[in-house]
C-alpha cells in the first residue's frame, strides 16, 4: 500500500471499518512506516480521551420516569380518540377538498370520486403517524385484535398476523372511509407501518387499484365481500406482496369452512 | 423498558447543548416512537431511534430559523471546511489530545462545532456506532460520514489546542 493511500485509511482502521483485506494491507504498511504508526497512535488515543470527555452520562431518572409514564398511558386503548374520530374525518375531508383543487392531473386518472377517497385514506394514514393515534389496540395477537374490532363494528373483519412473512401485526384501530366505519389493521414492515383499511363492499365503486401521492402508496381491491385498501410509505411492490398474503389467507379460510 | 434511552439522551444533550432542551427533545422522540417499542429491543433499532431524535432537533432548529432560512447541509459543510482551512491544513495529521487535558475545555470546544460535526462525534466516539449506522442516522452516504467525521475530529483537536494556549496552559 502506498503511503498516501495508507494515510487516508488511518481513521477507518482506528474505527475498525476497513475490510479484512484492506486492513491486512494497511498493517503491512504500518510495519514499515513510523509516520503512519504515529498518526494511528494519535487517533486511537484521542478516541479514548473523547469517549470520556464527551460522555454526558446516563439519562436522568426523572426523564426516564416521565417518558415511561407518558408511553404506558398512551399504550392503553384510547377511548377519547374514538369519540374524536368523526371530527378528524371532517378535517380529512376538508384536506381532500384542497387536494382536489391542487392536483388535477392525478384525479384525471383516478376519477373525481376515487381521488377524494384516495386523499382521505392517505390523510388517515399520515394522521395516524402522530404519536398515540396509530393503534388503539396494541397487540401482535390476532385473538386480541379481532374481538376488539368485532365489538366496535357491525361487521367482522378478517384479521391475520403475517409476522412469518415479514408483516407483523402491530395492532388495530377504527377509522372512517367516506363517513363509514372501517377496521384498520396496522402491520409493521421493517421500520415502517402499513395501514390496511377494510369494510364491507357497499353499492359504491370498487376501491381504486393504486395511487401514489407525496411518497405514499395506496393499493385497493375488492374481495370476499370486503373492500380493502393498503396505505404506506413502503414500496408499492411490498403492498402488493401484503395483498397477496391477505387474499391467499382469505381463500384458505373459505376453503376450510 | 425504554430501549436506547441513554444513547438518545447523550445525542440530544450534544445537539441541544442544554439540559432542559435535551430532555424535551428525547421526550418528543420517544412519544413519537412509542408505538414501536415492542420491536425496538434489538441493536438495529438504535440508529432508527437516534434518527428520530436528530430529525426532531433539525426540524425544530429549522422552524426556529424560519422556513427556508436554514442553510442546507452542503452549505454548513462548506462553511466548516473553509473554517478548517483557515485554522489548519485539513489534510494534515490530527493533533493529540491530552488525557489529562481539562475535560471542560474539550467539551467547550465541542459545543462550538457545527451541529453536523457534534452529531457524528458523539455517535462515533461516545456511542461507538459503525459508519453504516452513522449514515442511517444522518441520512448521508458513508463517504460523507467519513469525511465529516475526519473534519470534525481535526477541528475539535485544533480548537482544543488553541483554547488551551489562550488559557495560558502553553503549547504542548
Amino acid at each position: 500500500m502506498e503511503h498516501s493511500e495508507a494515510q487516508k485509511r488511518v481513521e477507518a482502521y482506528a474505527d475498525n471499518e476497513l475490510a479484512p483485506g484492506a486492513a491486512t494491507a494497511f498493517e503491512a504498511h504500518l510495519e514499515t512506516c513510523a509516520d503512519c504508526r504515529e498518526q494511528l497512535g494519535t487517533v486511537m488515543a484521542n478516541r479514548r480521551v473523547l469517549a470520556d470527555a464527551l460522555d454526558p452520562g446516563a439519562a436522568p431518572a426523572a426523564l426516564r420516569a416521565r417518558i415511561a409514564g407518558i408511553t404506558s398511558a398512551s399504550a392503553r386503548p384510547n377511548l377519547a380518540h374514538r369519540r374524536a374520530a368523526p371530527a378528524w374525518w371532517l378535517q380529512a375531508a376538508a384536506l381532500a377538498g384542497v387536494a382536489i383543487l391542487s392536483s388535477g392531473a392525478t384525479f384525471a386518472v383516478l376519477g373525481r370520486q376515487d381521488g377524494g377517497r384516495v386523499q382521505t385514506l392517505m390523510d388517515a394514514h399520515v394522521r395516524a403517524q402522530d404519536p398515540g393515534k396509530a393503534i388503539e389496540v396494541v397487540s401482535s395477537d390476532r385473538h386480541t385484535v379481532k374481538p376488539w374490532l368485532d365489538a366496535r363494528l357491525d361487521f367482522a373483519p378478517p384479521v391475520t398476523d403475517f409476522a412469518a412473512q415479514g408483516f407483523p401485526l402491530l395492532g388495530g384501530r377504527l377509522d372512517y372511509v367516506e363517513g363509514r366505519r372501517a377496521a384498520v389493521m396496522v402491520y409493521g414492515r421493517r421500520k415502517h407501518t402499513v395501514d390496511v383499511f377494510v369494510r364491507p363492499s357497499g353499492d359504491g365503486p370498487p376501491p381504486p387499484r393504486s395511487a401514489d401521492r407525496r411518497g405514499y402508496h395506496l393499493i385497493g381491491w375488492r374481495k370476499g365481500g370486503f373492500d380493502w385498501w393498503a396505505v404506506s410509505d413502503v414500496d408499492a411492490d411490498e403492498l402488493k406482496a401484503l395483498r397477496q398474503l391477505i387474499e391467499k389467507d382469505g381463500a384458505d379460510h373459505s376453503g376450510r369452512s | 423498558m425504554l430501549p436506547h434511552l441513554d444513547a438518545a439522551y447523550r445525542l440530544a444533550r450534544w445537539l441541544a447543548r442544554d439540559e432542559a432542551d435535551a430532555e424535551d427533545l428525547v421526550q418528543e422522540a420517544y412519544v413519537r416512537a412509542w408505538r414501536f417499542f415492542e420491536t425496538l429491543r434489538g441493536e438495529d433499532a438504535k440508529p432508527w431511534l437516534m434518527r428520530i431524535v436528530r430529525n426532531q432537533w433539525f426540524s425544530r432548529a429549522r422552524s426556529e430559523a424560519g422556513r427556508g432560512k436554514m442553510a442546507p447541509f452542503e452549505a454548513v459543510e462548506a462553511e466548516a471546511e473553509a473554517a478548517l482551512q483557515a485554522e489548519m491544513d485539513p489534510d494534515g495529521p490530527e493533533r493529540r489530545l491530552m488525557r489529562l487535558e481539562d475535560q471542560a475545555l474539550i467539551r467547550k470546544a465541542m459545543a462550538d462545532l457545527p451541529d453536523e460535526f457534534r452529531e457524528v462525534l458523539v455517535l462515533r466516539e461516545v456511542e461507538d456506532m459503525a459508519y453504516r449506522d452513522l449514515a442511517e442516522v444522518t441520512g448521508v452516504p458513508i463517504g460523507t460520514v467519513m469525511s465529516r467525521l475526519s473534519r470534525a475530529r481535526k477541528m475539535l483537536g485544533e480548537r482544543v489546542r488553541r483554547m488551551s494556549e489562550e488559557a495560558g496552559h502553553g503549547a504542548f
